[in-house]
């Protein structure tokens, strides 16, 4: 069988067949979800932040996250839509909110599915509500920072206990640390 | 056929074939909507910050070494984005009953859940892979009073026993359970029930308490304040 000629016509049916098929190669389900080390990574610097009808509460908790994230090479900003969109609500007590104070996923992957297009935040009001500037600041810091790419931090990983990226929410961790940000600018 | 050496036939069908695969590609339907693998991803961040295992034992309502005998689906709700979410619950077997603050009893069956379906996605929490049918496993689980099924306060809820190595949840980053002398890496099926024992000791005698998190709900429609009080004075 003879290799098609560079701009015939058979060359650009299989281009076209192969491209084809990397679509739909991509599209296949298949497992995507992060590792340990880190979350899916926003497809670009720019962070265009939406908040949808929040309480002050927890509107207060976003504009601390966006600070942090601006700590990095990040532009997290207000002016702009469609990169992360936060929600807030009474999601109770119960079910995958049981014990949850607040939840991030990727709502869109880019096309090749490596990375997120479009983040969702939701803070459950059900134990936000009860907390004081500085644990809104944690849960800012901690929600945003996954939108930013981050993955939890553990006593392990965090040895000096100043991530915002543990696990639990505490007023004593209201920040990004060096080595997260190190992790948000090596990922953009 | 004429046609078919005909190169504007080509320059036609060309883009015809990429422009059907991609819109094919972005708009396919799911072929199944509650897949049997996790697809994606979702970060949680805890409430509680537990101090000690015995404390994370005290505070959960039903502490149990039990083997999941079935998947089913849950009830379906909307999240604030709009998007359906449909529980994954596990049917638990309750083998050994370690400690209870509700009347669960060896020999019954609960529901847990762990993880969730979305719009053709299954979604699996943190450090806790899903659980499939025959996993034996001990669970420190967290009642659920209106839909009657249990949830993880924590990352560290579970002990899965059905390998040659437990193997915790959370796993190399244990905090509570490092605390209480367990090594994730080299700990057998033994010394995470002892320990465990200890902790429902503590728990049962009233020397460790469960911690009173602070949860509010809204007293009225449209209330964005709310009223908050401890879950152990409810």
């Amino acid at each position: 069988m003879s290799e098609p000629q560079r701009g015939s016509l058979s060359h650009w049916t299989a281009l076209a067949t192969a491209f084809a098929l990397a679509l739909v190669v991509l599209a296949a389900p298949g497992t995507s979800y992060a590792s340990h080390d880190d979350f899916i990574e926003p497809d670009n610097a720019d962070h265009y932040i939406d908040r949808v009808g929040l309480s002050t509460g927890s509107n207060d908790a976003v504009l601390h996250g966006i600070n942090q994230l601006n700590r990095s090479d990040m532009n997290a900003t207000l002016t702009g839509s469609g990169d992360v969109w936060v929600y807030d609500g009474w999601m109770g007590t119960s079910g995958d909110w049981n014990g949850t104070a607040g939840l991030t996923t990727c709502e869109f992957k880019t096309w090749n599915l490596a990375r997120c297009d479009k983040f969702d935040v939701t803070f459950n009001q059900s134990y936000s509500n009860a907390y004081s500037a500085g644990q809104l600041d944690s849960l800012g810091c901690h929600e945003l920072g996954h939108t930013g790419g981050l993955w939890h931090r553990y006593s392990t990983t965090d040895t000096d206990n100043n991530s915002c990226m543990r696990e639990n929410i505490s007023s004593i961790r209201p920040n990004f640390d060096n080595h997260d940000l190190d992790v948000i600018n090596a990922s953009i | 056929m004429p046609w078919l050496r005909n190169k504007r036939t080509y320059l036609l069908l060309i883009p015809l074939v990429v422009a059907v695969a991609t819109i094919w590609v972005l708009t396919r339907p799911d072929a199944d909507p509650y897949p049997e693998g996790p697809t994606q991803a979702y970060a949680g961040s805890w409430a509680t910050e537990y101090e000690s295992l015995a404390q994370f034992v005290a505070d959960a309502d039903l502490v149990v070494i039990g083997e999941v005998t079935g998947v089913v689906q849950g009830e379906t709700s909307t999240s604030e984005s709009g998007a359906e979410e449909t529980a994954r619950l596990l049917e638990v077997d309750l083998g050994e009953v370690v400690y209870n603050r509700v009347p669960a009893a060896a020999g019954e069956t609960v529901q847990v859940h762990d993880g969730f379906w979305s719009d053709g996605d299954g979604y699996v929490r943190d450090d806790l892979p899903w659980l499939e049918s025959g996993d034996r496993a001990i669970f420190i689980l967290q009642f659920n009073e209106d839909s009657d099924t249990y949830s993880y306060p924590g990352t560290e809820a579970r002990v899965v026993l059905s390998g040659e190595t437990p193997v915790l949840s959370g796993g190399e980053h244990s905090e509570l359970w490092a605390a209480a002398g367990i090594d994730p890496a080299t700990a057998d099926e033994a010394a995470y029930r002892a320990a465990l024992e200890e902790a429902a000791e503590l728990a049962r005698t009233g020397a460790v308490a469960p911690v009173n998190t602070v949860v509010c709900e809204p007293a009225f429609e449209g209330d964005e304040e709310g009223i908050c009080v401890g879950d152990e004075d409810v």
